[in-house]
C-alpha cells in the first residue's frame, strides 16, 4: 500500500519556531542567527556589534555551543546579557532550545534585539529554523572564498553575508569578486558587508542594517 | 550530525501514520528535498537503521528525491516525507518470502 504524505520532515521544529516567533512579536522583539565556521569571528564579530550598540539599543545574545561557556562571558563583559546553551553533542541550535533561551534571557531583562550565536558548523545550522527573522552568514577571508560554492544552503538562506578578517585579506589570496559572484549566483537579494572586528573596520552598514531592523522590528522567516 | 534530527522527525511521522492507516510494516520512505539540502541517501539510512534497530519500522529503505531549482529566488529547501510503501500483514498484499 502507499501512502502520500507530503510533510515537512522538520514540522516539530517549525512549530517551535513558529512559537519563538510570536514570543518575540509578542515583546516587539527581533532575533538574528549568525552562523559560520568555528574561528570565522562571530564572538569578535558580535563583540564590535555591541560596542557599537548597545548605548542605543537593548541587546541580548544567546551563545550555542558543545561546550564551555567561554563565549557567553566574553559577551557579559560588554554588560549584556547572555544565555548560554550547550548541546553536549548536537552540531546545531534547534527551536525548542530556542525557546528555554528566550524565556530565561528575557526573564529578568528587557530587550529590543537578540543575536543568537550559532554553532560553529556551516552545514546543519542552515536546516534548522530557530525563529529568526534573518540568517547573517559569517564567512572570514582566511577560509578561502570557494566556502560560498561549497556550502549552498547556507549562503542561499542568508539574508546577510558578512565577510570578516578584511585585514587578513593582503596575507591570504582570498578574491573578493569570486566569494561575491558565487554568493550572488546562490543568492540575488541579500546584503553583502565587509568587515574586521578587531580593527573596528566596515561596521558602519551593518550596524544601519541592523537599526532599521529595530525601527521596523520586523519578526519573518 | 543533523541526520539524527532528520530521522527522528520521519519516524514521528511514520507513528503518525500508523495510527491512521494501521500498518504492520514499513518497507519504503519518500523524502524530497531542495538542491542546497546537506543530505544523501546514505547518510540518512544509516541513521534511520541505527534508530530504527530491531523495532517495527527496521528494513525500510530511505530515498530522497532531490526538487530542481525552480525560479530564481527558489529558497524552499524544506525536507518533506512524500511517500511511505507500507504492509499491513493482516491484507497478505505482500507475497515475497
Amino acid at each position: 500500500m502507499k501512502i502520500n504524505v507530503m510533510t515537512k520532515v522538520l514540522d516539530a521544529n517549525d512549530a517551535w519556531a513558529a512559537e519563538n516567533r510570536s514570543f518575540l512579536q509578542l515583546r516587539k522583539m527581533d532575533m538574528v542567527n549568525i552562523i559560520a565556521s568555528p574561528g570565522a569571528g562571530k564572538t569578535t564579530f558580535l563583540e564590535r556589534t555591541i560596542d557599537l550598540l548597545k548605548d542605543t539599543v537593548r541587546i541580548g545574545v544567546i551563545e550555542g555551543d558543545i561546550a564551555t561557556a567561554r563565549d557567553a562571558m566574553r559577551i557579559q563583559k560588554k554588560g549584556v546579557p547572555a544565555y548560554q546553551i550547550n548541546t553536549g553533542t548536537a552540531c546545531h541550535l534547534e527551536a525548542n532550545l530556542l525557546n528555554t533561551a528566550l524565556k530565561g534571557i528575557c526573564a529578568e531583562n528587557e530587550l529590543d534585539l537578540i543575536f543568537v550565536e550559532n554553532i560553529g558548523n556551516l552545514v546543519c545550522p542552515a536546516e534548522f529554523d530557530i525563529g529568526e527573522s534573518a540568517k547573517i552568514a559569517l564567512l572570514s577571508v582566511t577560509e578561502g572564498d570557494d566556502k560560498v560554492e561549497k556550502y549552498p544552503l547556507l549562503f542561499s538562506e542568508a539574508s546577510v553575508l558578512v565577510i570578516s578578517k578584511m585585514g587578513l585579506l593582503k596575507h591570504t589570496n582570498f578574491d573578493i569578486d569570486a566569494a561575491t559572484a558565487a554568493f550572488r549566483k546562490l543568492n540575488k537579494k541579500a546584503m553583502v558587508f565587509k568587515v574586521d572586528s578587531l580593527e573596528g573596520t566596515g561596521f558602519e552598514p551593518w550596524i544601519e542594517f541592523i537599526r532599521s531592523r529595530i525601527a521596523k522590528q520586523p519578526v519573518s522567516a | 550530525m543533523h541526520e539524527l534530527s532528520i530521522v527522528n522527525g520521519i519516524i514521528s511521522h511514520i507513528e503518525r501514520q500508523k495510527t491512521e492507516h494501521n500498518f504492520d510494516k514499513v518497507l519504503s520512505v519518500e523524502l524530497s528535498c531542495g538542491p542546497y539540502n546537506c543530505i544523501s541517501d546514505d547518510n540518512i539510512q544509516f541513521c534511520f537503521n541505527a534508530i530504527a534497530g530491531s523495532s517495527w519500522i527496521s528494513g525500510a529503505k530511505v530515498a530522497i528525491k532531490r526538487r530542481p531549482l525552480s525560479g530564481e529566488d527558489c529558497h524552499d529547501n524544506a525536507i518533506y516525507i512524500t511517500k511511505l510503501e507500507v504492509l499491513n500483514e493482516d491484507k497478505c498484499d505482500d507475497k515475497s518470502p
